[in-house]
């Protein structure tokens, strides 16, 4: 069983019940060092684990970067 | 310079800051001019942004310059203000500053909300009710707004301890394009931590921003453009120190005529 995530404008499959936290270790990157949100809304590093996917969610993650 | 001539220290949300100059850190040719343009400068706060990771990517992808950044915040005790670039409505402010408030592990927020594309002016309505939310929700918020005196008034009335107004639109390099509306901020609240942020682009705008009376000047572009950006960094940093002595010095009042300077009584012969 699969579903299916906007992940950073891309259209993403995944298997049913992945959680936040566990998309973002797929994605080889370092939990700490990125932030998330979930259709609009920011998501806590520590609700990441709770957070199942649904289908149709859109996800966004974030880096660091320079700024002004 | 001798300690006792140093400018005064300034206050933003109970921190004391010895500097007068916010630095931002985009545009650099490399880290190692970042870092060294971070030092030099002398700066004790320093912007980053946030940006969404690219499809696909892995790892930090920034080239090393958050690297650099952290490795002079270190070498100068510096603090990070993160901002909300790319916001163009007060809900995506409020998300994001709490995504950045999690990422850098600080409440400080430089508050940008757009509304105009041309000018990245910004959006008086929507900054003002981010600002409301984000100070209830604990923020340290710094408004990048315009000289609209009003807009400054109702950022106050929603908690806002810090105004930013611009001097010009961001990376124009204009300087202080109406002066008269920065002076009545001024002297309208007098014991406000004010910044001038964006559109100085020649350490003489920021001597006039702080002969004014702001207590700092924030800029990028001015110093990472620049043909040495390092250079130009300890250049700012030594005009926010005379703007503000010249301040505190209390300039002298212009006059129409001439005043003669040296005292010798009269013409010398009267041949």
């Amino acid at each position: 069983m699969t579903l299916h995530v906007l992940l950073n404008g891309e259209l993403t499959e995944l298997p049913k019940g992945t959680t936040l936290a566990a998309l973002i270790v797929q994605r080889d990157l370092t939990p700490e060092a990125v932030g998330s949100a979930i259709n609009g809304r920011h998501v806590p590093r520590a609700a990441r684990a709770e957070r199942v996917l649904d289908d149709g969610d859109t996800v966004t993650l974030f880096q660091p970067i320079v700024g002004g | 310079m001798h300690p006792e001539l140093a400018p005064s220290p300034w206050t933003a949300y109970g921190v004391t800051l010895h500097s007068r100059l916010l630095l931002g850190t985009a545009g650099y040719p490399s880290p190692q001019a970042l870092h060294e343009a971070i030092v030099a400068s002398g700066t004790e706060v320093v912007t980053v942004g946030l940006r969404r990771i690219h499809a696909g990517a892995s790892g930090a992808g920034d080239n090393g310059h958050i690297a650099a950044i952290q490795s002079a915040l270190r070498e100068r005790g510096a603090r990070l203000l993160p901002n909300t670039a790319g916001c163009r409505t007060a809900r995506e402010a409020i998300e994001l500053s709490h995504l950045a408030r999690e990422l850098y592990d600080t409440p400080w927020i430089k508050l940008e909300v757009v509304g105009d594309e041309q000018t990245l002016q910004p959006d008086p309505w929507e900054l003002v009710t981010a600002a409301e939310q984000l100070i209830r929700d604990g923020f340290a918020v710094f408004p990048y707004c315009t000289d609209d005196l009003v807009t400054c008034q109702r950022l106050l009335d929603v908690g806002c301890e810090v105004l930013m107004p611009w001097g010009a639109p961001i990376g124009s390099g204009q300087g202080l394009i109406n002066p008269w509306a920065l002076r009545t901020l001024r002297e309208r609240w007098p014991d406000v931590p004010m910044v001038v942020d964006a559109g100085i682009g020649a350490p003489a705008h920021a001597v006039q921003a702080m002969e004014l009376g702001y207590d700092a000047v924030l800029l990028n572009s001015a110093v990472s453009q620049a043909r040495e950006p390092v250079r130009m960094a300890a250049a700012f940093g030594a005009a926010v120190q005379a703007g503000r002595l010249g301040f505190e010095a209390g300039v002298m009042a212009p006059q129409s005529m001439a005043v003669a300077t040296t005292p010798v009584g009269g013409r010398p012969f009267l041949l």
